[in-house]
């Protein structure tokens, strides 16, 4: 029964929208198969190539830009904007909402005055933005893996799985920070506003830090770098990478009880 | 009659602002209470702490004989609660939100009981609450507070928002739970309702009681008001703050008299007139409210 508790109830709100985020990047992944196996991604390498190395790696991050292959393409496009953008907002909007909407909108009174500790309220709510988050990980897997056989295209299982699973971490980690704000302010608008302006400055960071000598080792403050920096479409797993991800979701998962629990919810 | 919600030296600061201070009262078994006060005054404060909502600064409150920091679960398992601003979810129907409602507090048998409330007040449980009037988004919160049959009521201004139809069906269910032995405890500002419905009163101001008693007893602590016609001239300086009068008013013939405290002195005064007609008009809640409110105008 989808009504029996919160964390069910929250899935349940995000059926629609995962009907929606389903079609939507299976779409996006067909467009991108069809077209890439119609096209010569030789000659898109050529030109990059020309390109200055700081432009690369601006768009493509620190290991530069590989078109000469589909899944280099992925590597470069998808996976560098398009996919984080999408497990972001997300992870980002589900964390920030999950108190903070329920305080804004008046409903969590209602919600807290049944016998449910704040601290039940807010671990149902977490599960469910990394529920909703895996969901969204897990469309990107499933779509590029299907769409890479129906079009008989080499895409490295393992890598894909890897950097997926990366996703997955990264969206969490953004998704849990919103959280925490949430439980800070009691104010939506603003969990969401920071979780994906923090994201934005980690894009930042991690795509501007390997252009200039002296910035080079403030990429390691940046989630961005702990979820590409390695390659892991490339090369596979690279599971120390995965520590920041576990530490921040882990600190913040702790923070965030702490907060509810002892706020006046006005 | 045992005490089932006790409120004890409560006080609660938001940084140097008192909303509450050093405030004290009970409410007995079975009892129907309204706290009463304009907005601002304390009175939501109170209900939220009751809930563990907000932590008091300083006193403490039992609900059913639980702490209401260190026991709050248990008081949730024993009561209704509907908030003053009551909202529901816009994309859930009046009947997936009740249920959602009863399987939070572990009683999903209670829908039945759930619909058959809406049958009386007249609402379509199968509309979205994007689809409702402010006023039947108000009966689904009643529907709620009452339909899991607590044995305490905690009701933040629960006709805000009802056809006077509805708030008599309201009221009828009320008295339906009292007769059952419920205990409810009413914040509103609808006077006449709270007049009808209550046992015992308390007012608030600026965080603080500044009166509490049965209906009863505060009638007779309030400002009386007689109608008086003499058969002679009367003037009105006989009758000064010495026996009580605090306020004369003179319409055509007949005196209004406004008069505090023991009113022995001022009807013996009176008696040394020939009157002709004699009226004693019992103050409503709203004068005692506003009597108790002007004496203490002021005090902070």
């Amino acid at each position: 029964m989808m009504l029996s508790n919160i964390f069910l109830k929250t899935l349940w709100d995000f059926k629609k929208a995962a009907i929606y985020w389903l079609v939507g990047i299976f779409l996006l992944a067909l467009y991108i198969m069809f077209v890439l196996s119609s096209i010569e991604l030789d000659a898109f390498q050529t030109i990059f190539d020309s390109f200055p190395k700081a432009l690369v790696q601006f768009i493509g991050g620190e290991s530069g830009i590989d078109l000469s292959s589909i899944s280099g393409f992925l590597n470069a496009q998808i996976f560098t904007i398009m996919a984080p953008i999408m497990v972001i907002a997300v992870a980002v909007n589900s964390g920030g909402k999950s108190t903070a909407s329920e305080e804004t909108i008046k409903s969590l009174d209602i919600i807290l005055s049944a016998p449910i500790s704040r601290e039940s309220f807010i671990i149902q709510k977490i599960f469910s933005m990394t529920i909703k988050t895996l969901f969204i990980a897990i469309v990107h897997w499933l779509s590029y893996f299907i769409l890479g056989i129906a079009f008989a295209q080499t895409i490295p299982n393992e890598g894909l799985v890897a950097i997926c699973f990366n996703l997955f971490l990264m969206g969490i980690s953004f998704g849990m920070i919103s959280i925490f704000i949430g439980t800070l302010s009691g104010n939506a608008s603003q969990a969401v506003g920071i979780g994906g302006a923090l994201a934005l400055i980690s894009y930042l960071i991690a795509n501007i830090a390997p252009l200039v000598d002296s910035l080079n080792n403030t990429k390691y403050f940046s989630l961005f770098y702990y979820y590409k920096g390695s390659d892991p479409l490339k090369t596979g797993f690279h599971t120390w990478h995965w520590a920041p991800f576990l530490a921040i979701t882990l600190i913040f998962f702790i923070l965030s009880i702490y907060q509810f629990r002892k706020r006046n919810l006005l | 009659m045992p005490e089932v919600i006790t409120v004890s030296k409560l006080t609660k600061k938001y940084g140097n602002f008192k909303a509450v201070s050093n405030i004290s009262f009970n409410v007995e078994k079975g009892e129907i209470f309204g706290l009463i006060g304009p907005n601002g005054a304390g009175k939501s404060t109170t209900m939220r702490s009751m809930l563990n909502f907000i932590f008091p600064t300083n006193g403490k409150i039992s609900v059913g004989g639980f702490d209401s920091v260190k026991d709050y679960l248990k008081i949730r398992s024993i009561i209704g609660y509907l908030p003053g601003e009551f909202t529901t979810y816009d994309n859930m129907t009046g009947l997936q939100y009740l249920t959602h409602m009863m399987h939070l507090r572990n009683k999903p048998e209670k829908v039945g009981y759930a619909k058959s409330l809406a049958k009386k007040f007249d609402l379509d449980l199968n509309k979205k609450a994007k689809q409702l009037s402010k006023g039947n988004k108000q009966k689904i919160g009643i529907i709620q507070a009452f339909c899991h049959d607590p044995e305490i009521l905690i009701l933040d201004e629960p006709t805000s928002g009802l056809d006077p139809l509805k708030q008599q069906e309201f009221d009828e269910l009320i008295l339906k739970f009292k007769e059952k032995g419920k205990t409810i405890f009413i914040s509103s500002h609808v006077l006449p309702e709270v007049e009808m419905l209550c046992d015992k009163v308390a007012i608030i101001k600026n965080g603080k009681i500044v009166a509490e008693n049965t209906m009863a007893q505060l009638k007779s602590m309030a400002m009386n008001r007689f109608e008086i016609i003499f058969k002679n001239e009367v003037s009105e300086r006989k009758f000064g703050k010495s026996i009580g009068v605090k306020n004369i008013s003179k319409s055509g013939e007949k005196f209004i008299f406004d008069v505090e405290g023991d009113v022995n002195k001022f009807i013996k005064k009176i008696s040394e007139n020939k009157v002709i007609s004699f009226r004693s008009m019992e103050p409503d809640l709203e004068e005692i409210f506003l009597s108790f409110y002007k004496k203490n105008k002021g005090k902070k």
